[in-house]
Order: C-alpha cells, then structure tokens, then sequence
C-alpha cells in the first residue's frame, strides 16, 4: 500500500529497522523452538543453594526472567514423556502443580516420577529436598491462561501497530510495533510449556506475515520516496548497528550455552542482555533520531527516561538481591516492581496517547486506555503471582486485598505521572507557570478592534516577551489561503497556502527542513467553531530546543482567544470591501452614461458635419469635385460605424458592470479561438489567417465563462491586429502554467510605454500615440477585458517583449467541475 | 481671417476646416492643446475653436484657452467651446471664465458654428472700434 505523502511528513522511516529487528527476533525465536535441542536450553547449576536463591529472584523479576525461563526449555512431560526430562537432572526434586488450584505456584507434591506429573499444569525442579516450598528454582511455572493473556496483548500491540500503519502514521506506529517487539518475544518466551512446538510455529507464521506485510509497506514507502537517504542514513546505521550487537549478543549466549550445559548460569544472563542492550540501544537511537529529526526528539527522551526508569531499579534490586540474600529483600524485590513495571507503562500509554492515538477516530481515542487496562491487568496478575509465591502463607483474603492494592496502584500510576508532570512542570519549568497566567490576565476577547494589525502587534509583543523566538508573524485570510498581516523579524513567506492536513500536522509536530515554508518551525492554527481565521507561525526557537508539547497547547489556546477577534475585524473588512465593490459599480455605471453622451455624440459631430458639407455642395461643385463628395460619404460612413461599435462596447461595458453571474462550463480553447478568428476575419482583419499564429493544445478543457472568455480573447486579438504594422505576426498562446489557465497574445507591434502599461486598462483611455495616429478606437477594450478577467477570479498584466512588441497574458484560475 | 481649430477628433478637425474654408476662414488644425499653444504663439489669430476634452488631461481645452488667453494678441480675439458633456454647466461656467466666448454643443450644424463665429468676430471688431473710438 502506498500512501501519498506531504514532503514535509516525509522522514526516517524508523519503523523499518523496527520491523527489521522484529523479524530477526521472530526468525531467531522460531529457530530456536524449532530446531534447537532440548540440551541447550539447560541452564541449571546444581552448584547450591546460592545460586539457587539467584534463580528464584531472576524468576521474579520483569521482563528479563521471560529469557531465563525461555532458555530453559522444557519439553511438555505430557507430549514427551518418553524423553523423561528429569532424567536431565539427576539428584533435583521435581514439584508438580495441579491445574485445579488457584495458585499454580503452590506445589502439591514432590516426585521425580515422570507419571505423577501427566497433567500438571508446571513442574518445579529443586536442587535439594529442604529448600521444597521456600525457594526453587521452576522452569515453566506459567500458566497456559496467562501465557495466554500476554500473547493476547502482544497481538493487540501489533493489530494497533498495523491498524496505524494504515492510517499512515508510520513513525508513531514504529513505537507501537517497538512494544509489540517486547510483549511479543516475552509471550513467546512463557508459551512452549503449553503449546506445541507446530502450534507455536503457526504462531510465528501467523506474526511473521503481519511483520512481513509492514515491511514491505515500509520499503515499497522507502522506494517512493528518494530523499530518505542524507540525515535518515545516519539514523539507519545506528539502528542496523544497535540490531547487529543483539543478534551477535544472542548467538553468544547460544553458543556459549552449547559448550557448556552445565555451567552456564552466567551465560544465560548473556542472553538477556542482547533484549536489555537492544531495547537501551533502541531508545539511544531513538534518542540520536530524535536529534537529527527534532519531531521525534521530546518522544525518544520520555522513552529513553522511562527505560532508565525501567531498568535501573530493577537491576539495583536484583544486585542487592544478590549480594545480600537475607528473605526480606525477595519483598523488598516485588515491591521495587510496582513502580519499575508502573513508571515505564504509565509513560508508554501518555506518550501513546500524545503521540500516537491523536488521530480523532473511535477506534484511537478508545485503543489507549484499553490498551493500558490490559497491560495493568497483566502486570496485576503476574505480580500477584509474584506476592503469592513470595509469601506462601498468604491467606486468600489478604490476597485479594494485595491484588485490589495493585490494581489500584496501576489503574492510579498515570494519574500520578499526571501530578508528578504538573509539580514539575510549574516548579521546574516557569514557563508553564508563565503561559496560565498570561492565559488567566492578559488576554481578554477584544471585541469592537476593527484593525486586525493592533490584535496582531499585541500577539507578537507577547510572544516574543515569553518565547525564545526571534522571528514570528501572524497570517490571515479566509479560506486556507492566508496573507502576511503583521511579522516581527523579516519573513520571507508572504502568503501561506495551507491545506487543512498540513494545519492539523503543525499543529501537532514540528517542521521538516525539505518544506517550502521551513522558516516556520510552528504554525499555530487560529480558529473559530467554523473556519480557519488566522495562523500564528513561529521561527525555530533560539536556545536549540524544538516546541514542546506544552509550548503547542498553550499556543493553540492563546491563538484561539483571538480568534473571534480576528474574525470579526476580517468580516468588518468584508463587508467594507463589498461596499466599496458597489461603489465601484455604481461609479462605473454612471460613467458609462456619461461617456455614452460625450463618446457617442463625437462621431455624430463628424456625421453632422460631413453631411452639411455635402449639403452645402451646389451640383456644380458635385461634378467638379467628385472625389470631395466620395471622400465625405465615406467619412460619415466610417463615422457611423465607429458609433455603432462604440454603442457595442458601451453595451458591453455597461453589461459587465451589471452582471454578476458567472456561468462556469467545460470549454475548449481551441475552438474558442478559432471561432473569435472566423468572427475577426468577418469584421475587417481578412489577414487573420496569415498573421495569427495559434500555440496550445488543441484537446484542452478548461472550466470558465465561455461568453466572457471569448470577449477578452476577442478584444485581446482585435487589439492586436490594429496596433501593430500589416503583415506582422501575432502569436495567441494558451496552456496550463502553475495551476493557473494562462493565455497570451503577443503582438510584434510597438510596445507599450512602460509609464502607461498600468493606465490603459482604466476606461477611456488611449495611447497618446494612437490619438494623434488617428486610430480608432473607445478605449474600452482592456478596461472591458480586465474587468471581465478580475471576473472570473484572474488578471491580465501586460509587458513589452525584448524585440518590438507587446504581450497581453491573461492567467485564470482553474475551476473544478461544478457539481 | 485666422483660424485655429483644436480637437483631438481627426474627422471634426476635418470637417470644421473644410466647413470654415468655404466660408472663407483660413483654418490652422491642431490636434492636442501643446500642439494649438505652438501654433498660436507664432502667428496672428482671428479666432479659436478649442475642444473641451483634449487627450492631455493637464492641458484640456479649458487649460488651453486660459493660455491663449494670456498671449497679448489673443486677449480679446472670440473663442469658442465644443462640448460633447450634456451636463456640463459646471465645466461651460469654468470655461467661460478661463475667457472663453460662447459654447457649442455637439452635435452641430457647420452654419450654426459659422454664425456664431461670425457673429464673435462682429462682435470683437466692433469693440475694437468702440476701444479704438475711446
């Protein structure tokens, strides 16, 4: 699937080493279940109790026992009983658990019978008699119903991982598939005791294809976009790098353990690591990542602190476990869990739900908290397991209290992140404390300011006071289309066009050099309840540091004070410039009547006369003069037709200042131009045919006007061909340039002056040049054309060419389809 | 007798020329105020007929005769106004007060311009007389 994509929103795709080393791990994980010997997975070292206690506590803690427990792979009894694993370890108890006790962790009794434990839903193995109930070492001591639940939320992370995929939020979607990575490896780790090794191979075909099916979305987006490599190729180094050290690191551990099956306790912590060093070197890329790519920077620093947070007490509780290992510090352990496993997770859902679930659909504003739910769930379940193995005598009362407690505890660790967050946010960073009170004091709903520059003014004063921005402006304008209305620094941009996607983008991350607008580094979107009035934009902060989440919400809600403000100072100004339109009409109309008396009675001067001097004529002089009276027939002929085109123009002039509808129809240019052609060569240019040289695409469909389009394309040529010498070429060209439908006609006549360009699209006037030349015309014609191109949403400009001559270019916006 | 014809108009310059030279006026066309300005500094004039609209708007035909008006030898000579306005008391007053003597409006008849004219010229060289008497 291949998904369009802004350039802007075009980045390292992080995802794809995500996905990378999402499938190395499942190929290993699947050839370790499926080829691996069940010798290898022994990591028992009968050497004494010590190492016995260090076990027990590798079992209780985290994620990491997931590769302890992993490693020791235990063949099902019931499925392969004639192995008699036990006979693997001579001189160790077993402990065997019936399915139907509450607790799976409680034994029931001690055999090293293989045909007691067909059925039991764990085995325990204990390195000497004593130590039976206390401390012991159990190999697959999960539940087939809980392995279950983990795995369950493992294909929850990869469905969302996949679901967001879809909706083209990659980037954020790599985080997801991160978590998958976790709680994937992990289940898969708990499953083998209970599934078959077929089962879990359909397992890992079945998690595979999804893995392979995102990333070859992710290289076919790789492909489509070339500019990946640069700064991306940085990042990708250190992904590949951080994935080649797990895979090294795991093969370690895999070889070390064949070597030595009998002593390889400490290898096996070895084969936690490369889980442990890939997930910190994850999030040091990531942190790298979010470096070059500042967008991802605060997200890839919330989970570089939450793995610290994660994973150092964790490892602090399980050396001092080691060290010291008096009873007390196996409490001590499982509660140092509650805030290890609580502070990442918590972390992980806010971030999810800032970061990743902000698309505004059932299914995202609902996945976050579901999906922390069953995370706290399954952490409540593992831990109550860990509390009940830890203290055997527990009764069931204080168990359910000791659940209930968790529960809480988990269901509360957001909203104690939440608190934590705030005290730091208004103790630590001022700022916050800043922006509530320039919220609470200064702003206040300007109703009743008409100037949309003193709103303006007022909002870059106090950005620029509070923020470290040396550039920020504030643009305007209906639509998306927005102007320059007040800056401070020098921006460039004058105009912003911004679609609604690229509004609700900023809004929520910052730029990316490659966009055409990369000197703002924030556009802030300023908005009433149905439209978009303005956009604050700020330059990239000057301490180095991208906005934060907290600059973004503040800002959005300052800029929304103003909004109604800035709304009605632009309706104001609408309806200011709708006044001044009809002005303008009416002021026109009253011109068009006065220069009817004054344009038609000149010609009907010239008629007058003429004919009285053909009245005065005495037969005499008729025959001695007959070119005389030729010559005045003439002239009161071509008087009379000059005041019939006038009264056209004047028609036309009058009726463009009258309508007001413009009738949009699909129209072909080409035989739009050639029918004004036929018309001009009917009405005195019989050369047309020879000078007039057409360029365009004969097959182009344009929306437009045809009846307004072929009164400028008329005048424009009839123009043309009047002010230039005979026999001199005039070239009409038309195409699509930049969006724009742009035609053009160029004559090789004799330019305009430059100081009466602009001059000659007013009405009534004409060339000082062709008065005296005694060509005639009303001064109408470009008035009419301008007036009819401003009509239909374009503009004419005219400019002198290089060599002799003048070209006319009409640009027209092009229209969609009406419906 | 010397007359200067001003209009920015090809065919009326034409036609009051042709329309005054039967009558025996010798006729000096001018297309634009600058052009009549040259003309009238450097000979001798009997009257003027000044079109209200000339093509610079700096130099209209109101303009014109107040410039005329300021050469001694055209002080007292009859000038005429054509106007094409229908509505244009405010402009007609503003020429008759640059010094102009009567107006025309178009169209016109030529014989009703040549009575006027004739009736100016009458008119001034009487006066001239009544001066010259004094």
């Amino acid at each position: 699937m291949i998904y369009p994509q802004p350039r802007w929103k075009q980045r390292l795709p992080s995802g794809i080493v995500l996905a990378v080393a999402l499938m190395g791990s499942f190929l290993l994980n699947a050839f370790w279940y499926l080829f691996a010997p069940p010798q290898w997975g022994l990591i028992l070292d009968p050497a004494g109790p010590q190492s016995v206690q260090r076990c027990s506590l590798v079992g209780a803690c985290s994620a990491v026992v997931a590769w302890h427990i992993r490693d020791v792979r235990y063949p099902s009894p019931a499925a392969d009983a004639a192995r008699n694993p036990f006979g693997l370890f001579p001189g160790h108890w077993v402990c065997a658990f019936q399915p139907a006790r509450r607790s799976p962790f409680v034994p029931v009794m001690q055999t090293t019978h293989a045909d007691q434990i067909e059925g039991a839903s764990g085995v325990m193995l204990l390195s000497d008699q004593q130590s039976c109930g206390q401390k012991a070492i159990y190999l697959n001591y999960m539940p087939f119903s809980l392995a279950f639940i983990y795995f369950a939320l493992s294909l929850l992370c990869a469905a969302l991982a996949f679901m967001l995929w879809l909706h083209a939020r990659r980037d954020h979607a790599g985080w997801l598939a991160l978590v998958f990575l976790l709680t994937a490896s992990w289940s898969f780790s708990l499953l083998p005791s209970s599934l078959t090794r077929y089962q879990s191979a359909i397992i890992l075909a079945f998690v595979s294809a999804i893995t392979v099916t995102i990333l070859a979305d992710m290289f076919i987006w790789l492909l489509v976009r070339p500019r990946a490599q640069g700064r991306g190729a940085v990042a990708l180094m250190v992904w590949s790098g951080s994935l080649l050290l797990l895979l090294l690191l795991d093969l370690l551990a895999i070889v070390a353990v064949i070597r030595d099956p009998h002593h390889v306790y400490a290898w096996s912590n070895l084969t936690s690591l490369p889980f442990l060093s890939g997930s910190v070197l994850s999030m040091l890329s990531a942190l790298v990542i979010g470096n070059i790519h500042p967008p991802h920077k605060e997200t890839a620093r919330l989970l570089l602190w939450a793995t610290i947070f994660g994973i150092v007490p964790f490892f602090l509780g399980y050396t001092v476990q080691t060290i010291f290992p008096v009873p007390w510090t196996d409490l001590l352990t499982a509660l140092t869990l509650v805030p290890c496993c609580a502070l990442p997770l918590s972390l992980a859902y806010i971030i999810l739900r800032r970061q990743i679930l902000q698309i505004d659909t059932f299914i995202h504003r609902f996945a976050g908290p579901a999906f922390y739910l069953l995370v706290a769930f399954g952490w409540t379940i593992a831990l109550l397991e860990i509390v009940q193995w830890q203290i055997p005598a527990l009764t069931p009362s204080a168990e359910s209290v000791v659940g209930m407690v968790l529960w809480g505890s988990m269901l509360l660790a957001p909203l104690m992140v939440q608190v934590v967050q705030w005290v730091v946010a208004t103790s630590i960073f001022p700022q916050v404390g800043t922006y509530q009170r320039i919220l609470r004091e200064q702003v206040q709903v300007r109703m009743g300011v008409t100037d949309p520059q003193v709103i303006g003014h007022e909002i870059l004063a106090t950005l620029m006071n509070i923020l470290p921005v040396d550039t920020c402006a504030v643009y305007w304008g209906g639509g998306t289309s927005l102007t320059l209305l007040v800056a401070r620094g020098s921006p460039s941009t004058e105009c912003l066009d911004l679609s609604p996607e690229m509004i609700a983008a900023w809004q929520v991350e910052p730029r990316c050099a490659e966009h055409e607008y990369a000197e703002w580094a924030l556009v802030v979107p300023v908005q009433t309840a149905e439209r978009l009035v303005a956009c604050i934009t700020l330059g990239p902060r000057t301490d180095g540091w991208p906005y934060g989440q907290a600059d973004r919400d503040w800002l959005l809600a300052y800029g929304s004070r103003f909004a109604v403000a800035l709304d009605y100072t632009q309706k104001v100004e609408e309806v200011h410039a709708a006044l001044a339109r009809q002005q303008e009409l009416a002021r026109f109309k009253d011109q068009i009547v006065a220069t009817i008396h004054h344009e038609l009675r000149t010609p009907l001067t010239s008629m007058v006369g003429f004919a009285d001097l053909l009245g005065e004529m005495t037969p005499d002089e008729w025959h001695t003069a007959p070119s005389a009276v030729k010559h005045y027939a003439e002239q009161i002929a071509t008087q009379g037709h000059l005041l019939g085109t006038l009264m056209r123009s004047l028609f036309q002039a009058y009726e463009v200042g009258r309508q007001i509808d413009v009738h949009w129809q699909r129209v072909t240019p080409a035989e739009l131009v050639e029918r004004v052609r036929a018309m001009l060569a009917m009405s005195g240019h019989q050369d047309i045919h020879e000078r007039l040289q057409l360029q365009g695409d004969p097959l182009l469909q344009v929306i437009t006007d045809p009846q307004m389009l072929e009164q400028i394309v008329r005048n424009l040529l009839s123009n043309a061909f009047k002010y230039s010498p005979p026999a001199t070429r005039v070239v009409l060209r038309y195409g699509i340039e930049q969006g724009f439908f742009v035609l053009s006609v160029r004559d090789h006549g004799y330019g305009i002056p430059e100081d009466e360009q602009q001059r000659i699209f007013a009405p009534f006037v004409r060339l000082e040049r062709d008065i005296t030349s005694g060509t005639r015309g009303t001064g109408l014609g470009l008035a009419l054309v301008k007036s009819l191109a401003e009509r239909l949403g374009g503009s004419i400009v005219v400019a002198n060419t290089l060599d002799a001559g003048a070209v006319f270019t009409l640009r027209l916006p092009l229209h969609v389809e009406p419906a | 007798m010397r007359i200067l014809v001003v209009d920015d108009d090809v065919a009326i310059v034409e036609v009051l020329s042709v329309g005054l030279s039967r009558a025996g006026y010798e006729v000096v066309p001018a297309y634009s105020g600058s052009e009549a300005l040259s003309c009238a500094c450097c000979m001798s004039l009997a009257g003027a007929i000044v079109d209200m609209r000339l093509p610079d708007p700096a130099l209209d035909g109101v303009e014109v005769v107040r410039q005329l008006r300021q050469q001694p030898h055209l002080a007292t000579v009859p000038i005429v106004l054509l106007t094409a306005h229908i509505i244009a008391e405010e402009d007609m007053q503003l020429g008759l007060a640059a010094g102009a003597n009567a107006y025309m409006l178009k169209p016109f008849r030529i014989q009703e311009l040549r009575e006027q004219l004739r009736a100016l010229l009458i008119a001034s060289t009487m006066c001239h007389e009544s001066d010259h008497d004094a």
